[in-house]
């Protein structure tokens, strides 16, 4: 246990670390992970729904979100990004876990599969990096648990069989064998702090964008794994 | 009405004894009503006396705020042998008497 | 009394010579509990439960508590004496084991035979002192049994060894006193020992009342159950005991030969509310808080209290008892206290399968209880409805003491502490039976807590682990106040209730570990 914690305060592990072997194969074949098919419905939409008009794919960061967004003058996460796009294209918007946005968000954070984790800095996203930690480590529900609680003082011990993750993003979109499917960061949010019994945040909220981006920093350097599968 | 008293039998004489005196007796108030709301007609014992040898030596006026069947407890110095009669009389004129003999060694 | 000021006095000049255990937090007022009775165990219990913060210490010299309530089934032979006997561990209070002596209202501390303890607000459930010196010669060797304990063994003992026709006398004291039908139990069940046992025996109350309650039903059962066995002699017919010899109990009018005697004398409260009687034997308290009125900070609650119309009984000092904690809760945080609402039901038994009861209501009206609603059993009931409510008796007994003492099923307990929707224990510490793929190693195994920790510290960490240990993670399942954004459903109220803890510490206590 001691070597753990080492190891959570020296460098980050990926859920993958706590996955058994059966998962962690299933993960690593694309013709295995049931994530690849949204990967290639959101190569199909990055043509169909026209973001071709404006963007060139080889531009586009995807990992680079959540970021600063100056217009609203508050972060905006990847989904948020896309939405946006859809308002001024006159389009309806798609929720976070909406089929079409989920897979056009694996299909660009895929291309960014096993790339380092390095988010970028920048002075005015710093207020909103405190709230996210902020939320991170405040003990919140019936069962009055933090993240931390969880992901950092418990991670590597198991939960009835099941080991702790570190609770890392770097696999979102991620591939939930107990959900059967793909599934945002949020949607995972929400899990959890259900899980605690506590009110959950909706998907999309200044909360759980803040919260995304403090974990990105949290897991600087870690591979991106998008789209991963876990448990 | 059914009444006790309990006093000793023979006592050495100037000797003060003890009595006491106990009296069936409801006392009722006239306030009181029964299971269906009607007023109970007050009933109580008004007097109470009582002689020793012939001379009254107490008594005592009874009133609705008297108890259930009343005790009384009170002291009398024995002088003479003779017949000690305890007298009770309620607000109908309902009456008990009882007599005992006190013996002075 | 000057006993008490002396040792007041000698207690100011041992400071420091405190005796209750563990840290005194600023935000963790201490309330103190003198008497672990149905009054002083139910407002520890409760105290804990309306406010886990507050730190409660519960005093009484002994570890275990022998109940009044069924006491007369002992002595008629009917149940063993552990069958009325609590521990007083499952309270989840610290329980300091001392004879309180004194209270200083002044300087806010209770002195213990062993030493002080301080205290923010005080609650005293002392019970009942019995007074002797108004009958000449007793006790005189005769037994009151009226407070549970060694006594309704010894009673129960001599019942079985009286001469074959025998007279068993009770002498009855005049009203106010502890459990008013006790003695009218007591004697329908000797009796119902008696004919079974020596036939040709009699049970005689000599009674310094005219009236008792429940009569007409005591006396319906008698006439049915046990006929010309039961002589009941009222104040009227023989005045009341006035003194005892040996064989002899003496009224103001007669002499009785008796075989076997049960001397109930007269009550006041018990010695250590004395300084708050104002001379009268019984304490008055404000009943919106229980608060005495002579002694700001001082609240007394049960037997020791005059409460009129409020009988002398478990149920009623059970009731008072959480009526004065949460006053006592609310007073602490500076909050107004809530009006009280109670209730009490004296179950009687004048056979062990012929029970009948007498229930009331009381709230609270310009500073005085007042009854709101009664109710009795029906004289001439068929045998079917006394059976029941002798069941219901025992129902009653089983609740009132679960709720006064805390001692769980444990068998509930494994289903409380299994159950994936109500303790789910597994998800984080082992459990006999389970293979390392169902239970988690975030805590502890229990497969031997019961033979590593003692119920208090079990139960204590059920509710609130941070109180013993701040930095650890595991749930408080016995709170639901300083919690954060907690999800609707959830609210207001704990994981898991008393009664599921109660239970689940039952079950934990019998985990031994071995093999």
């Amino acid at each position: 246990m001691t070597a753990l914690l080492v190891l959570v305060l020296v460098a980050p592990l990926s859920g993958s670390e706590f996955l058994n072997p059966e998962t962690r194969a299933l993960q690593d074949d694309p013709f295995e992970n049931p994530g690849y098919l949204w990967v290639d419905r959101g190569a199909a939409l990055w043509s169909e729904a026209g973001c071709e008009r404006c963007h060139a794919l080889s531009e586009v960061a995807a990992s680079d979100f959540p970021r600063y967004d100056a217009t609203s003058a508050a972060l905006i996460d990847l989904s948020g990004r896309v939405n946006r796009c859809r308002s001024l294209d006159g389009a309806p918007t798609w929720d976070h876990d909406d089929e079409p946005l989920l897979a056009l968000t694996a299909f660009l954070l895929n291309r960014d599969r096993g790339a380092a984790i390095e988010p970028v800095s920048d002075p005015r996203a710093e207020p909103f990096r405190e709230a996210g930690e902020t939320f991170y480590r405040r003990r919140r529900g019936q069962l009055d648990l933090s993240c931390s609680n969880c992901h950092d003082t418990l991670a590597g011990m198991r939960l009835r069989g099941e080991r702790i993750s570190q609770g890392h993003t770097n696999g979102f979109p991620t591939y939930r064998l107990l959900w059967g499917t793909l599934a945002s960061t949020h949607r995972m949010f929400r899990w959890c702090n259900e899980a605690v019994r506590s009110e959950p945040y909706p998907v999309g909220s200044p909360e759980y964008v803040n919260l995304e981006y403090f974990l990105r920093h949290r897991g600087q350097g870690l591979l991106i794994e998008t789209p991963a599968v876990r448990r | 009405m059914r009444a006790r008293v309990n006093l000793p039998r023979t006592v050495r004489a100037g000797e003060v004894v003890t009595v006491k005196t106990l009296v069936a007796h409801p006392m009722e108030t006239g306030y009181g009503r029964d299971v269906r709301g009607v007023v109970i007609p007050r009933h109580i014992i008004t007097d109470f006396t009582c002689t020793y040898a012939g001379r009254q030596v107490f008594r005592a006026a009874f009133h609705p705020a008297v108890a259930a069947n009343p005790f009384l407890e009170f002291h009398l110095r024995a002088t003479v042998s003779g017949p000690v009669t305890f007298h009770w009389r309620t607000d109908r004129g309902e009456e008990t008497t009882v007599e005992r003999t006190i013996e002075v060694t | 009394m000057t006993t008490r000021r002396r040792l007041l006095a000698a207690a100011a000049g041992a400071a420091g010579a405190a005796v209750a255990p563990g840290v005194i937090g600023a935000a963790r007022p201490r309330v103190v509990v003198v008497g672990g009775g149905f009054g002083g165990a139910t407002c520890a219990r409760y105290l804990n439960a309306y406010d886990p913060d507050v730190r409660v210490t519960l005093i009484d010299p002994a570890a275990r508590y022998v109940t009044c309530p069924m006491s007369n089934r002992v002595v008629a032979g009917q149940l063993p004496p552990e069958a009325i006997t609590f521990p007083l561990d499952h309270v989840g209070s610290d329980h300091v084991t001392a004879l309180a002596v004194a209270v200083d209202a002044e300087k806010r501390l209770v002195v213990t035979a062993e030493g002080i303890v301080p205290y923010d607000r005080a609650v005293l459930a002392p019970g009942i002192e019995l007074v002797h010196d108004a009958i000449d010669g007793a006790p005189g060797g005769f037994l009151h049994a009226w407070r549970g304990g060694a006594q309704a063994v010894a009673l129960r003992n001599a019942i079985r060894d009286m001469r074959p026709g025998g007279v068993f006398a009770i002498a009855a004291p005049d009203n106010p006193y502890r459990c008013p039908p006790g003695p009218y139990e007591r004697a329908s069940l000797v009796a119902e020992y008696l004919r079974e046992h020596n036939p040709r025996a009699k049970v005689l109350i000599l009674d310094a009342k005219d009236a008792f309650t429940k009569q007409p039903l005591f006396e319906e059962a008698w006439r049915i159950r046990y006929p010309g066995m039961i002589e009941w002699l009222p104040r009227r017919e023989s005045g009341t005991v006035i003194a005892v010899r040996d064989g002899v109990f003496i009224t103001d009018f007669d002499e009785h030969a008796i075989d076997v005697g049960n001397l109930v004398p007269p009550q006041r409260a018990a010695d250590i509310a004395r300084d708050f009687d104002e001379g009268r034997g019984w304490c008055s308290v404000d009943p919106m808080t229980f608060e005495s009125r002579v002694a700001p900070g001082v609240h007394i609650v049960g037997d020791a209290i005059e409460a009129t119309p409020m009988p002398k009984s478990a149920f009623a000092a059970n009731n008072q008892a959480k009526a004065c904690a949460a006053a006592v809760v609310a007073l602490l945080r500076d909050r107004p206290p809530p009006a009280p609402f109670m209730m009490n039901t004296c179950y009687s038994l004048a056979g062990s399968d012929y029970g009948f009861s007498i229930s009331g209501v009381y709230d609270v009206e310009q500073g005085a209880i007042r009854g709101r609603a009664a109710g009795q059993s029906p004289v001439g009931a068929p045998p079917g409805v006394r059976a029941r409510e002798a069941l219901y008796a025992a129902d009653w007994y089983h609740a009132i003491t679960r709720d006064a003492f805390g001692v769980g099923d444990p068998e509930r307990g494994r289903q409380v502490v299994v159950a994936r929707e109500r303790g789910d224990c597994a998800i984080c510490h082992e459990l006999p039976g389970l293979d390392e793929t169902s239970h988690g190693n975030v805590g502890p195994s229990l497969t031997d807590v019961g033979a590593r920790l003692d119920a208090r510290t079990i139960r204590q960490r059920i509710v609130d682990p941070r109180r013993d240990n701040p930095e650890s993670v595991m749930p408080a399942y016995g709170r639901s106040t300083g919690l954060h954004r907690v999800a609707q459903g959830f609210r207001d109220r704990s994981v898991l209730g008393r009664t599921d803890i109660d239970d689940a510490t039952a079950y934990l206590m019998g985990l031994k570990g071995s093999g």
